[in-house]
């Protein structure tokens, strides 16, 4: 069965012109993209790559100098469609003299919720994303992170089938952006769809299962984050209830050349570096009072293989 | 004008239900031309692609141009019914046009080529403002059905969204802006200053007693207005701006909210906010002067709320022309016109309808009739005596027959003992006799009545009179223009009796007191002037905000407003009636030394600068459209001197209000729709 398209682009394009429309910049040119229902889809580019137009133009903020933006069938442009979309801009663009309860009731009441469908909703959300002791306090007060927590509950009021996140995870620390990729896998597997706008690498892969990279305004790859990342040229063996050997070593290149190829590299794998920060993060909270002692450290191994 | 007497000072007659149709066709006819120019604008933005129009060919391959051909029932801009709408319009306009260019082809030698409209006369000084009459004539007619046209083309985008607001999302966005307001502490500085002019004023210094009423409740009025609007105008103006700076507008406008109803919602939350702060100090206000102790005179002139019956006001002499306007003593200010004492002159106010509560009054529940007219005395007169007048009331019955039923009058009157006798009510049995002769003849006279400068005085008429008057409908006459006419049911009379003194009346000088209601009501109606101000300045600034950035915005309100309180001399400028001509004229004057008066050769230069300054005419009665009329909003002389501010006089003001804020929240329409938001 063909899958569900959420969003779509074709030949998506804008050019911002000056005052005597003269053109300034192609910001986004011919974009053809399709986004499915249920994946979560990745937009990178470094800087000025067209990715927050991209957003734009799909969240009508913005209007195409040409070609066609559709979600949900409906034209970007048409309003009715933002019913069943969230969005959690890059800043935490809310109203700072509301505090978390006010935000959510109004955000609730642009939705046409009731009173206390509204106030259920937004207790859940408030519970959700951390901010059940800070509910009463202004928006003024909260850290970026507690901002950012409060900006994705308003873009979850309505319950939206589609999520648009522009730099999710921008200033958040490694807790919260782990918080964050936790979430939005979650809510992938409540059959959403999320379009997720970064520039940090490691978070869209993490995630995504497809991306699109932009890179001044032009599509320059476009496909599913294994297939865009696999390297055809090489082979990766896992092995388990071994130890690293010479003997090991020896029996492994000469398999390796007898079927054509050579053994690059033998060593341990390793673990990232946020799963290890978690870890001690864990462990120190569950034992309070836990502390490294110093230890001499041997230098560091060179597990290349010669010549290599 | 602040008055100094205990009368209401009417410089402008008040706009009555009888008007609508001729307000009506004025306002088709300039909104119309705005909404004329405003399609040619539109469709001529989606022709150059300036406003974005989406392709629906969502699996057509390659180019899915932006453009589409105008004339397609495009919903996102240009629509046939638009189109049609407008060459419709065009073709009445450019018909119109043809008619003026054979008239004055045609117009016999010498005759000088209307410029202006007919119903603006060139008179000397400002033009004074009378309520437009329906006008029929082909010129008027096409006009108003082209405004009509174009009015219905733009709009049609506009009434078809508008089913689509929601009045939940509106009220969210509104109580939004009245949090936002109420917390950022602006509403409170302000209130800080204003508090202090709330007291009564003779807590300060000293007032005459009559005044004192009068004085407390301009002096509050005086307040509030400029700081309540100075308050609006600013938070108005940049709520928009700063949420398109700040960036919050992204999370409402993603949300499924119509871009017409923010600004809904923006001027509905302003409102409320204002309205909430004007009525507690409204509030406040009333309980101070009930809580002050008002003086007897002052309760007496002012803690009223009058329901006047006006008449019409026309001059009479023998030896003067029938259109004579009464005599000017040179005073600076022209309100009133002045009758001399020991004369033929007279000032007669007619009455054309009489309501039936006058008439049924009981004999001994009289009828006031007061007045307060100025004196202008060129003898110092006799010691410790005012100037005198008399009032005769007649109606239409007497007037036929005068002569004979005056000589009848008489007879019966002296036989009663009530000939040349001023007859009080507390004088039952003369009074009882004294309204028998009124309701049988329908004349009635109260001689030498002392006038006092700055007081209102008044006379008790016996309520036959007025039923007399009501029996019956009068017969047409013939009027000095030889036309038909139907005479007045009722006409009061008032001749000066003090030879070489002057007594001077406007026509709100004299009125019949119909009914007296709660004064504290009318106060509080006094304040929905006020609050109609407020309306006109938050949706101005509102409206302009979606464009303009807050603080552009800011000034243009305030000087629309401002330009609103000017707005008869600006009349006076657009009628050309301003002393040595246009802008233009005057710097040649200026230039050659010429004085103001002079006529002027017709040399090709001064051509050619009246020629510009016809077309400054223009564009500043263009102007003139787009500038509120403030001063129809300015009630406080009602509620100082105790007059009622009637129901009639409240509906046709907010009507106008309506009227006034409908194309601006039609432009902000336009405006919103087709503004990129990310761009701002």
């Amino acid at each position: 069965m063909a899958q569900d398209v959420v969003v779509e682009t074709r030949n998506l394009t804008k050019i911002y012109r000056d005052f005597w429309g003269r053109k300034k910049k192609t910001a986004l040119n011919a974009l053809d993209m399709q986004i499915f229902k249920g994946e979560i889809f990745g937009l990178l580019g470094p800087n000025g790559s067209g990715k927050t137009t991209t957003i734009k133009l799909l969240l009508g903020l913005l209007f195409p100098t040409s070609g066609n933006a559709t979600i949900f069938g409906e034209q970007a442009l048409n309003v009715h469609k933002n019913e069943r979309i969230g969005y959690l801009p890059e800043e935490s663009y809310l109203y700072r003299f509301l505090n978390a309860d006010e935000t959510l009731d109004f955000y609730g009441r642009l939705f046409n919720m009731s009173s206390d469908v509204r106030r259920k909703r937004a207790d859940e959300l408030i519970e959700k994303v951390g901010l059940k002791n800070d509910r009463k306090r202004v928006l003024r007060e909260y850290s970026k992170g507690m901002r950012q927590r409060i900006g994705l509950a308003q873009a979850l009021i309505n319950d939206p089938d589609l999520i648009i996140l522009d730099e999710p995870t921008s200033g958040l620390d490694p807790l919260g952006t782990r918080w964050m990729k936790d979430l939005i896998i979650d809510l992938r597997k409540q059959g959403k769809t999320v379009l997720m706008c970064s520039h940090r690498l490691e978070d869209v892969q993490d995630v995504c299962d497809r991306i699109a990279i932009l890179y001044n305004g032009d599509l320059q790859e476009y496909g599913s984050v294994q297939k865009l990342l696999e390297d055809s040229d090489r082979v990766e063996v896992r092995a388990k209830g071994v130890r690293e050997s010479e003997g090991l070593k020896q029996d492994l290149e000469a398999l390796f050349v007898k079927h054509g190829g050579e053994l690059e590299f033998i060593g341990h794998p390793t673990t990232t570096l946020e799963e290890l920060f978690l870890r001690i993060v864990k462990e120190s909270s569950e034992r309070p009072g836990r502390r490294l002692t110093r230890t001499t450290e041997a230098p560091p191994t060179d597990n290349r293989i010669a010549g290599n | 004008m602040t008055s100094l007497f205990g009368i209401l000072v009417v410089e402008r007659e008040p706009v009555r239900f009888e008007h609508i149709l001729g307000q009506a066709q004025v306002w088709l006819q300039d909104v119309g031309g705005f909404a004329a120019v405003g399609l040619v604008l539109w469709i001529a933005y989606a022709k150059l692609g300036l406003i974005f129009r989406p392709s629906a060919d969502v699996a057509g391959a390659g180019v899915s141009p932006g453009l589409r051909d105008v004339g397609a029932d495009d919903k996102n801009s240009v629509s046939r019914f638009m189109m049609l709408m407008l060459g419709l319009a065009l073709t009445l306009h450019a018909v119109r046009g043809g008619i003026l260019i054979i008239n004055a082809l045609n117009a016999p030698e010498g005759q000088q080529p209307v410029y202006y409209p007919e119903d603006m006369p060139r008179t000397e000084g400002p033009v004074p403002y009378a309520p437009p009459q329906f006008r029929d004539d082909t010129s008027s007619l096409l006009l108003t059905i082209a405004g009509l046209l174009a009015f219905l083309g733009l709009s049609e985008p506009f009434v078809r969204d508008l089913r689509k607001l929601s009045g939940r999302r509106i009220w969210a966005l509104a109580l939004l802006s009245f949090k936002e307001a109420v917390r950022k502490r602006v509403v409170w500085v302000f209130l800080a200053f204003l508090i202090v002019f709330l007291f009564p004023p003779k807590w300060f210094f000293p007032i005459k007693a009559e005044d004192e009423l009068r004085t407390n409740v301009s002096v509050i009025y005086w307040a509030m207005t400029p700081l309540l609007l100075l308050t609006a105008a600013l938070l108005a103006s940049f709520s928009i701006p700063t949420d398109i700076r700040q960036q919050t507008i992204h999370t409402i406008v993603t949300k499924p909210v119509q871009r017409f109803e923010i600004v809904l919602g923006r001027f509905l939350g302003f409102t409320l906010l204002m309205s909430a702060v004007l009525l507690t100090l409204t509030s406040f206000s009333l309980l101070l002067i009930r809580a002050s102790n008002v003086d007897d005179a002052a309760r007496a002139e002012s803690l009223q709320a009058r329901d006047p019956l006006y008449g019409q006001l026309n001059f009479f002499a023998r030896n003067k022309e029938a259109d004579w306007r009464g005599d000017s003593v040179g005073r600076e200010w022209e309100y009133r016109k002045y009758i001399a004492g020991g004369s033929s002159q007279r000032a007669i106010w007619h009455y054309n309808f009489i309501p039936s509560d006058l008439a049924n009054r009981e004999v001994f529940d009289y009828v006031p009739l007061e007045f307060a007219f100025d004196i202008f005395r060129t003898t110092k007169g006799e010691e410790n005596r005012g100037v005198k007048c008399s009032i005769t009331v007649r109606t239409w019955q007497y007037n036929q027959n005068e002569q004979e039923t005056r000589r009848l009058y008489e007879a019966d009157a002296k036989a009663d003992d009530l000939l040349n006798r001023n007859v009080r009510p507390d004088d039952k049995t003369a009074w009882d006799k004294t309204n028998q002769l009124a309701e049988k003849y329908g004349f009635y006279e109260f001689r030498n009545r002392q006038v006092t400068d700055y007081h209102t005085l008044a006379i008790e008429l016996p309520p036959g009179l007025f039923k007399k008057a009501r029996e019956g409908d009068p017969p047409l006459i013939q009027n000095s223009n030889g036309e038909m006419v139907q005479p007045s049911r009722l006409v009061v009379i008032v001749s000066c009796d003090s030879p070489t003194q002057f007594l001077g009346m406007a026509q709100s000088d004299l009125y019949v007191l119909r009914a007296n209601g709660s004064f504290e009501w009318n106060f509080f109606k006094g304040a929905i002037g006020l609050w109609c101000r407020l309306c006109l300045v938050i949706g101005i600034a509102v409206a302009v905000s979606t464009y303009l950035h807050g603080i552009l915005a800011f000034l243009v309100s305030i000087f629309l407003f401002i330009g609103g309180l000017f707005q008869d001399y600006i009349l006076g400028l657009a009628a050309g009636s301003s002393v040595g001509g246009g802008p233009l004229e005057s710097l040649n004057r200026l230039a050659n030394g010429d004085n103001l008066t002079m006529q002027l050769d017709p040399t090709p230069t001064v051509q050619v600068a009246q020629a510009i300054d016809v077309a400054y005419g223009w564009m500043l009665r263009r102007l003139l459209s787009i500038i509120p009329d403030v001063d129809r909003y300015s009630w406080t002389s009602y509620v100082a001197e105790g007059f009622n501010i009637s129901g009639e006089f409240l509906i046709m003001n907010l009507l106008f209000l309506f009227a006034y804020l409908l194309p601006w929240g039609m432009l902000s329409y336009y405006l919103m729709r087709s503004r990129e938001i990310a761009t701002w």
